[in-house]
């Protein structure tokens, strides 16, 4: 045992040591680049989430219900190392709007509500008073169980009073400059320190110096103590997620996170720093609670292991460490918690109502910052004085634990709003209000209530209020069975978040709320500049001054009127009370008073706003349009892809005809040249040699009249398609009976194919149908195909068969023989001019037959094409439109 | 699209570890996956389960490191991958808007 006063010296000595830091801390904090501005004290400062429920109570209920204790610690973890999903966009809200409390980010988020930052506020008073009061009864329970005082509560009377000090000596110097108090940080810091060294030194002795090694522990634990198959179960995940939700709602936590960060960068560096605090804070919580059941006698508070287990074996300087720890834990959580709640209070609840009477006596120059100021004062200290009281009524029966769990399914009730307003542009302020106040009427009815013990009569936790089973606060509608946490999760949690959800669908926003929504969601590619494009304001620069001397105080007031003047150009005088300058005052004063009541006041000063509707549109729908300028821009992309791939196509082509005009030309000089050889050869024969007998004269000239009649076809046949080719052809069209053309054809070249023993038949009948056309030129494309039919084909009994059907207002003539048609590699050539299939033996015609006969076929609008059958054969196929029936048909 | 700037693609990767890392984490700590080592036994002394828990919380301790140096050193070097991270200039939603009618001054 120690004594009292050397236990009291020694915990004022802390505290004068803290007030030293602080103090210090404040002076240099102000400095920028300052390592106070190191992302090592925002990581320790985040460490408020370890309390004295931490500290005491892990170990207590590591004692009770073993890995349990480690999902207190698991959620934050989860949340932290996944920092780029919330805490990055959390933290770049808070910068850029200057939020100044939870309350007021959700406040903000749902159009500059005050309805909200007072549901949020009071939830957060609420749920965060008894949790107060438990880091008080931990210092005093802490006192007695280390000095062996009966009746402590004078102690904890007077570390109220010294906690209240402290805090409103440094949380409440300013209330503007964002809400960094530099000095509190560094408190808070060296306290993260203490807590750690103290359980980490009570941890190494419990394995080492009791135990006496690892295994050693673990070989006195208790065998229900961890059960593995019933760790992960519903109230592990429960406890994770809840853990999770709390680091990110609880006020204090927001407040150090979001509020008190002065870089981005350092959220990177506690995405694993903190995590690393959490892991080495519980590494020793499970060896101190085995040491504590194993060696401390029966019946010993499990909660008080942490002091308990250096006392029993005479560690009296090891308890004392241990003491300061508990210390350092529980007045770091209060300073915190109430400087946040403060801030709420004075900002959501204060500010209104003084606002209301600023008003009314509109011509009284009333300081509002001192207003503002003193009643954060005020509200720590009633704050403080509330714990306390509750302290002494309820002389708290449950564990250390249960309160701090209460507390975190109350706070994570602004969850749903707080993230739904950073992630869902849907999110509406009334689906917001419905949800956070439907959760918070659960999690009192359900949890708070009765965790409180003595404030719900008995007859109504076991059989319902009025004898209605139903509404039994642990079983609500029937859902019994279920562990008193889960249930009320559940239910609170479950509630809320579906009426936020639908509520939200239901119901429209107004244009300030939607304003702020993209402003919120999308805040990652707007900036708080952009507001004064959408919101048009007018006021007297006068009454502007008045107002922001009022909040900020006559100085700094001065101050940033001179800077805005200066930044509009002008020397001397007001600032030009434009939009921009309206809103940028609107957000130092919300630095100050909050976004609700700052905008209250902008709006009365102005004499209200036009939020242009057409411009909000355009941000509002910023996401979309980003979408589709993306989508315009991939579009334009494929299609300059698409142009690109055919401008190749037609070069390639190009190039093609190109060569096939290079091509032709040879070959005409060539075929020219050949009919031309002989007959200037042969007129040689008969002009040099007169001597040449008649016979042989008559043969000689024969000879050049044939070669002439070919010479003067050819070039007729250049002529036609080159005619053809470039439509200068005049082909009139009228009806041509099919059945007719057909068997004209047969007959001009039966004569041809007797001689090469090719038999020709028509398949099928005939449609009775007439193609418009022009006769002599069908005729001559027929006449053409046929006869390459007949001269190529190499088979053993040559076979052509005409085929003619209509189909979908045409008509198809199909000349096939059975010689395998070409090949689909020459398909393509055939049509060029002078090219012959490799069929066709070499010196056998020009090679212009069936370019001139598609171009006919084409020119009558119908087509000449190879159509190729399964097996590789192909036949050629002629398609002409169809005449229109007419009664000259019926005449054949 | 294929021929993202070999930073940029760096950067992403990092992004992306960051956004991975916590599914992981759930994985491990709040899936049945967990309960694969709800055994009873001891490694090094330490009864099973409680070693897992504190490994896998451990590891993921250290890869969130690794993921947060990775992108510190990211936002000290090219300037392009600073832009995902450092409050962008207004000019650039402005652009990016294009037919933004302009305020009235």
């Amino acid at each position: 045992m120690l004594s009292q006063d050397l236990l009291l010296a020694v915990a004022l000595g802390y505290v004068v040591f803290l007030f030293v830091v602080a103090f210090t801390a404040d002076r240099q904090g102000m400095r920028r680049g300052s390592w106070l501005q190191s992302p090592a004290i925002y990581t320790l400062a985040l460490s408020v989430y370890c309390t004295a429920w931490t500290f005491y109570g892990a170990v207590g209920l590591a004692a009770r219900s073993g890995l349990e204790f480690a999902t207190i610690y698991l959620g934050p973890t989860l949340v932290f190392i996944g920092w780029w999903w919330t805490l990055r966009k959390l933290v770049r809200i808070g910068r850029v709007h200057r939020i100044t409390s939870i309350a007021d980010l959700v406040s903000s988020r749902y159009g500059k509500s005050p309805a909200l930052a007072v549901v949020v506020t009071v939830i957060a008073v609420i749920a965060t008073t008894p949790y107060i009061a438990l880091q008080l009864k931990s210092i005093t329970t802490s006192f007695e169980a280390i000095s062996g005082a009966q009746h402590a509560s004078r102690t904890a009377f007077w570390v109220a009073c010294g906690l209240a000090a402290f805090t409103i000596l440094f949380g409440t110097r300013s209330i503007s400059a964002n809400e960094r108090h530099h000095g509190v940080v560094a408190a808070i810091a060296v306290e993260a320190v203490t807590k750690l060294v103290a359980l980490v030194a009570v941890g190494i002795f419990a394995v080492w110096g009791v135990a006496g090694g690892v295994e050693a522990i673990f070989d006195r634990m208790p065998a229900e103590m961890v059960v593995p198959q019933e760790t992960f179960d519903g109230r592990w995940f429960t406890m994770v997620v809840l853990a999770g939700a709390a680091v990110l709602c609880l006020p204090r936590q927001f407040h150090v996170t979001v509020v008190e960060n002065t870089d981005e960068r350092h959220l990177l560096t506690a995405s694993w720093l903190f995590p690393l605090y959490m892991f080495l804070i519980s590494l020793f919580v499970l060896p101190i609670a085995i040491a504590g059941l194993a060696w401390l006698p029966e019946g010993s508070n499990p909660d008080l292991f942490v002091i308990a287990l250096p006392l029993a074996f005479d560690q009296q300087e090891l308890a004392l460490l241990a003491f300061i720890g508990g210390f350092s834990s529980a007045t770091s959580m209060v300073i915190v918690a109430s400087i946040a709640l403060s801030i709420m209070v004075s900002n959501h609840v204060v500010a209104p109502l003084a606002l209301n009477r600023m008003l009314s006596e509109r011509a009284a120059s009333g300081d509002m910052r001192d207003l503002l100021l003193t009643s954060r004062r005020v509200t720590i200290a009633a704050l403080l004085g509330l714990g306390f009281l509750y302290l002494t009524v309820s002389d708290g029966g449950a564990g250390l634990a249960a309160m701090g769990l209460t507390a975190f399914v109350g706070v994570a009730q602004v969850l749903p709003a707080m993230m739904g307003g950073i992630m869902w542009r849907g999110a509406t302020r009334a689906g917001a209000l419905a949800g956070l106040v439907a959760g918070a009427v659960l999690w009192l009815y359900t949890l708070f209530l009765p965790a409180l013990g003595g404030v719900l009569p008995e007859n109504w936790m076991a059989a319902g209020p009025f004898g209605i089973a139903a509404l039994r606060p642990q079983a609500l509608f029937g859902l019994a069975g279920l562990d008193p946490l889960v249930h009320a999760t559940v239910w609170s949690l479950g509630t809320n978040i579906l009426l936020f959800v639908t509520v939200s669908m239901a119901t429209s926003m107004s244009a300030l709320e939607r304003l702020q929504a993209a402003l919120f969601v999308d805040v990652f590619r707007t900036s708080a500049g952009d507001g004064p494009r959408f919101v048009r304001r007018e006021a007297a620069a006068e009454d502007l001054f008045i107002l922001a001397q009022r909040i900020l105080g006559a100085v700094p007031a001065q101050r940033l009127f001179d800077r805005m003047a200066r930044a509009q150009g002008r020397g001397s005088g007001l600032p030009k009370a434009d939009d921009a300058m309206v809103e940028r005052l609107e957000r130092e004063l919300a630095g100050s008073v909050g976004g609700a009541s700052a905008h209250a006041m902008v709006m009365r000063a102005t004499g209200g706003e036009i939020v242009s509707l057409t411009d909000l549109i355009d941000i509002a729908d910023e996401t979309q349009k980003l979408m589709e300028t993306t989508q315009r821009l991939a579009d334009k992309t494929t299609e300059l892809e698409r142009t690109a791939d055919e401008l190749r196509r037609a070069n390639q082509r190009l190039r093609r005809l190109d060569r096939q005009k290079d091509d032709f030309l040879s070959q005409v000089s060539h075929e020219l040249r050949t009919p031309m050889t002989s007959i200037r050869s042969f007129s040689e024969i008969l002009l040099s040699e007169p001597q040449v007998e008649t016979e042989e004269r008559a043969r000689f000239t024969a000879i050049i009249h044939a070669e002439s009649i070919r010479l003067t076809r050819l070039l007729d046949e250049i002529l036609d398609i080159s005619r053809l080719e470039s439509g200068y052809a005049d082909i009139p069209i009228e009806q041509v009976p099919i059945a007719g053309v057909l068997s004209t054809a047969m007959d001009c070249v039966a004569g041809f194919a007797f001689e090469r023993g090719v038999r020709m038949t028509i398949d099928d009948a005939v449609p009775e149908v007439a193609a418009a056309a022009n006769p002599d030129r069908l005729l001559q494309i027929l006449i053409n195909l046929l006869s390459n039919g007949i001269k190529y084909n190499g088979h053993a009994e040559p076979r052509i068969t005409l085929h003619a059907r209509t189909e979908a207002g045409r008509v198809e003539i199909d000349v096939a023989d059975n010689g395998g048609g070409v090949t689909a590699e020459e398909a393509e050539d055939i049509f060029a001019k002078f090219t012959r299939g490799t069929r066709a033996p070499l010196d056998r015609g020009a090679g212009l037959g069936l370019p001139i006969s598609r171009a006919m076929a084409e020119r009558m609008g119908g087509t000449l094409a190879v159509v190729f059958r399964e097996d590789g054969t192909s036949f050629f196929r002629v398609t002409l439109p169809l005449a229109p029936p007419s009664p000259a048909r019926a005449a054949e | 699209m294929s021929r993202t700037p070999e930073p940029e693609r760096a950067a992403r990767r990092w992004h992306d570890a960051a956004m991975g890392l916590p599914m992981a984490g759930i994985v491990l700590l709040l899936s049945p996956f967990a309960q694969v080592f709800a055994v009873d036994g001891r490694v090094f002394g330490i009864p099973v389960q409680v070693a897992y828990v504190f490994g896998a919380w451990g590891l993921l301790i250290l890869i969130a490191r690794f993921v947060a140096r990775g992108m510190l050193s990211e936002l000290d070097e090219p300037p392009q991958a600073r832009a995902r991270i450092a409050p962008r200039p207004v000019a650039d939603a402005d652009s990016a808007l294009g037919a933004t009618p302009p305020a009235p001054r």
